[in-house]
């Protein structure tokens, strides 16, 4: 009895090109143990398929085939190095263009970034005065308690104001660059302003008179805080007079008082 | 990636053989193919073994090429043979590299190519497929009947033209 029917040629051939599983390889191999005619069919497949190989030609190429083949050979051999270097030239271009670009820019980059800060800082600054003024404006204060809560804040010493002043305004403003307590007030000799401004440097500068023909001023400094006197109907000597006289309060060294 | 052509002229030229069937035309066929691979090699992918791309150039510049119309008018009088299906196993015990070697060239080419492809240089049914761009099934029953008819030729004894079995095929079509 023969199993052959069970084996299709399609089969017999993946046996014979390896193209079965393991499994079924075996299967087969069963199968043509078995059976007389299926074992000749395959042995001479197989004896075909080694003739067909050894009756392969030995070819001999021509000069222009070999030659042919080598011109193929360096174009595929530039193919694959020039990229890579093609890409890493561009690499490198691109770089040296960042570069260049970068190194002419800076000059700009560094003037807007200083531009940016400053008025960054402006801004923040401004806030900050604008934030103890509206303190000022919001909460009822005694003057006396604006002016040492102020001069606190700004690092000034203000001085201890004459009895007859009638305080109309005190806030804060930043003048030339400084944070200074301007006082507002009416005296008897008429309307006065006192500005209290932070200095660079700790000196003592006595009372001297600004030459200013059309608004009369007196400027002092005393420690690290520097003061001027502007009354603008207020006759020179009289402005001097009360510098004087602020000099001596601003010597007394007022400490603000710590609330809260 | 090998990407040298040179060692594999002689596979190269094995399948131009089989495609040809001709030596001369065997060397025209792979000098025409290289130069087409020259100018194609932007094409070439390098993931893939170079053998295969140009074996698959070696194949279109036949069909495409001079060579195909040669090849027709030469299959156009050679005597092929296609396996009558109700021929009995076949019982060749030895035969001559010669009676094979006439016996692969009076194969029809498709036949002729898919045993070149899969017994003499071992290409799985799938790459076989892949490089005739047919279906594996249609690879694998192209490689049944190559098999078959190549089994019936040997079988012939020289000279005799009344073995039973076997039928005339001009062309590659059944007369």
């Amino acid at each position: 009895m023969s199993d052959r029917v069970d084996l299709s040629d399609q089969e017999i051939n993946a046996y014979l090109d390896g193209e079965l599983n393991p499994e079924r390889r075996l299967e087969v191999q069963a199968l043509i143990a078995r059976d007389g005619d299926l074992a000749r069919r395959v042995m001479t497949d197989m004896h075909l398929t080694d003739a067909m190989k050894l009756a392969q030609k030995r070819p001999v190429h021509s000069p222009e085939t070999i030659g042919r083949a080598r011109r193929l050979h360096k174009a595929l051999s530039r193919r694959r190095w020039f990229p890579n270097a093609s890409r890493g030239l561009i690499a490198a271009s691109l770089l040296l263009t960042g570069w260049f670009a970068n190194s002419l820019s800076v000059p700009y980059r560094q003037a807007i970034r200083t531009a940016d800060e400053a008025f960054a800082l402006s801004i923040r600054d401004t806030i900050q005065v604008a934030e103890l003024d509206e303190m000022v404006r919001t909460t009822f204060e005694p003057v006396d308690e604006k002016l040492q809560r102020l001069g606190a804040a700004v690092a000034v010493d203000v001085p201890e104001l004459p009895r007859g002043w009638y305080v109309r305004q005190v806030r804060l403003q930043r003048i030339d660059g400084r944070r200074s307590v301007i006082v507002n007030a009416v005296s008897a000799e008429g309307a006065v302003s006192l500005v209290a401004s932070p200095m660079n440097r700790k000196t003592s500068v006595p009372p001297t008179a600004v030459t200013d023909p059309t608004t009369p001023a007196v400027f002092w400094q005393q420690g690290a805080t520097g003061y001027t006197l502007v009354g603008k109907n207020v006759r020179q000597d009289v402005l001097e007079s009360v510098a004087t006289s602020l000099t001596v309060a601003s010597r007394r060294g007022l400490v603000p008082k710590i609330r809260g | 990636m090998d990407i040298d052509p040179v060692p594999h002229l002689d596979e190269l030229w094995r399948y131009a053989r089989v495609l040809t069937r001709d030596d001369a035309d065997a060397d025209d066929l792979l000098q025409e193919a290289l130069a087409r691979a020259l100018a194609m090699q932007h094409a070439y992918d390098r993931a893939r073994p170079l053998a295969a791309w140009l074996m698959r150039i070696v194949r279109n510049t036949h069909l495409t090429g001079l060579g195909r119309r040669n090849t027709e008018q030469k299959g156009a009088v050679a005597l092929v043979a296609a396996i009558d299906p109700a021929c009995p196993p076949c019982q060749v015990e030895h035969v001559e590299l010669r009676q094979v070697a006439e016996a692969v060239d009076a194969l029809p080419r498709e036949h002729a190519e898919i045993l070149h492809l899969v017994g003499v240089l071992g290409y799985s049914y799938q790459d076989a497929a892949d490089l005739l761009d047919v279906p594996v099934g249609t690879a694998m029953s192209r490689l049944s009947r190559a098999r078959a008819t190549l089994r019936a030729l040997v079988r012939r004894a020289p000279g005799d033209e009344r073995t039973p079995g076997l039928r005339v095929v001009i062309g590659g079509r059944n007369e």
